[in-house]
């Protein structure tokens, strides 16, 4: 089984974490590219596997999948090495952010700047949420669309704690396919 | 006393973001801006945007923000820390199980998965609703160029495929030349 590094696992988090726009899904296509097709290190499968655990668990996609990455390519320490390399460039990156930010908002130039983008962030979402609801119409029963009207009233509503929210609907899904 | 508040929030906000980014700003929001008062609204929101356009994932960007408005430095070290700890704990399990035994483990994953799977839309619908109000809504005047931003932003992203990071730049430079006409 080919490997690779500690040294050479946490360089290479932290080049595709400092460099990787648009969250998750893209570093999971870049980890493939890299790992899968250029070095042949990882199988097609194992790549696939690792990118749905890392969808699936909690915590974000892009450090779940180093986790598991590192895991495969050194066990725990590799893991460790990994997790660092792909959390270091965003800390770095917001912190020094957070150290211009009030001088940076206060300009009336960049406030109208930042205007422009939030309105682009919130199309993005919206889009998602189209898009999630067309691959819930394609393969979904008339429950799956009761069950988010209902999350989507017991949050907007009831302003229901998010945690009890996903605890019982993880029950409502084991309790459905058992 | 902060440590272990900041603490307790970002390990809850690592522990129950499923789904992505999207799914975890309600979760996020209602740690930072509601439970305890860490940041405004304005600056929430804020963060959302800087995020959208800094690699890195949302919570962990939060995180850092958060932790370095209330406790320095080491408040960002600890907040990113306790964000990451449970994936750190969940996934290494699953990743054992997967590398070790198969089975029943996985079995059980998939149903939790498959009841998640509404929740998590809820909660990314629930971030769109806040985030189109806050965009477009907020104010007393007609937002008539909000509005335009927004619906060509959503054309262009469904069917013309464009990218978020276009989009964005885009965005942006279209509302400094929108509001430069205003001011005019």
């Amino acid at each position: 089984m080919k490997s690779m590094s500690l040294w050479e696992i946490f360089y290479t988090a932290i080049k595709f974490s400092s460099t990787t726009f648009g969250g998750g899904f893209v570093m999971i296509g870049m980890m493939k590219k890299k790992f899968v097709e250029e070095l042949g290190i990882l199988r097609d499968d194992e790549m696939m596997d690792i990118a749905a655990i890392a969808q699936s668990a909690p915590g974000a996609v892009t450090v779940n999948a180093w986790i598991l990455l590192g895991f495969r390519m050194a066990g725990l320490t590799g893991s460790l090495v990994a997790v660092l390399g792909a959390v270091l460039p965003p800390v770095v990156i917001i912190a020094l952010i957070s150290v211009v930010y009030k001088q940076f908002i206060q300009s009336t130039l960049v406030a109208m700047v930042m205007k422009g983008m939030q309105i682009a962030v919130a199309a993005i979402i919206v889009d998602l949420v189209f898009s999630l609801f067309d691959s819930l119409a394609k393969d979904a029963k008339p429950w799956d669309f009761l069950l988010v009207v209902l999350a989507l009233i017991l949050l907007l509503y009831y302003r229901f704690p998010i945690y009890i929210l996903l605890v019982s609907f993880a029950l409502i899904g084991i309790w459905r396919k058992s | 006393m902060i440590y272990l508040q900041l603490f307790w929030s970002f390990i809850q906000i690592g522990m129950f973001s499923v789904g992505g980014g999207y799914a975890a700003l309600p979760l996020i929001k209602e740690q930072v801006v509601m439970n305890h008062q860490w940041l405004s609204a304005k600056e929430f929101y804020d963060i959302v945007t800087i995020a959208e356009m800094t690699p890195g994932p949302m919570a962990i960007n939060a995180a850092t923000f958060v932790g370095i408005k209330i406790a320095g430095i080491p408040g960002a070290l600890l907040a990113s820390f306790a964000t990451v700890l449970p994936s750190m704990i969940i996934v290494t399990s699953l990743a054992l199980v997967l590398y070790y035994k198969r089975g029943s483990g996985v079995k059980l994953l998939e149903k939790t998965l498959y009841g998640l799977r509404p929740a998590v839309i809820a909660l990314i619908t629930s971030a769109a609703l806040s985030l189109m109000e806050v965009a477009m809504l907020q104010g007393d005047r007609f937002h008539f160029y909000e509005m335009g931003i927004f619906i060509m932003g959503l054309y262009l992203l469904r069917s013309k495929k464009i990218t978020p990071i276009k989009l964005l730049l885009l965005s942006g430079a279209g509302a400094l030349i929108f509001s430069g006409f205003l001011a005019l």
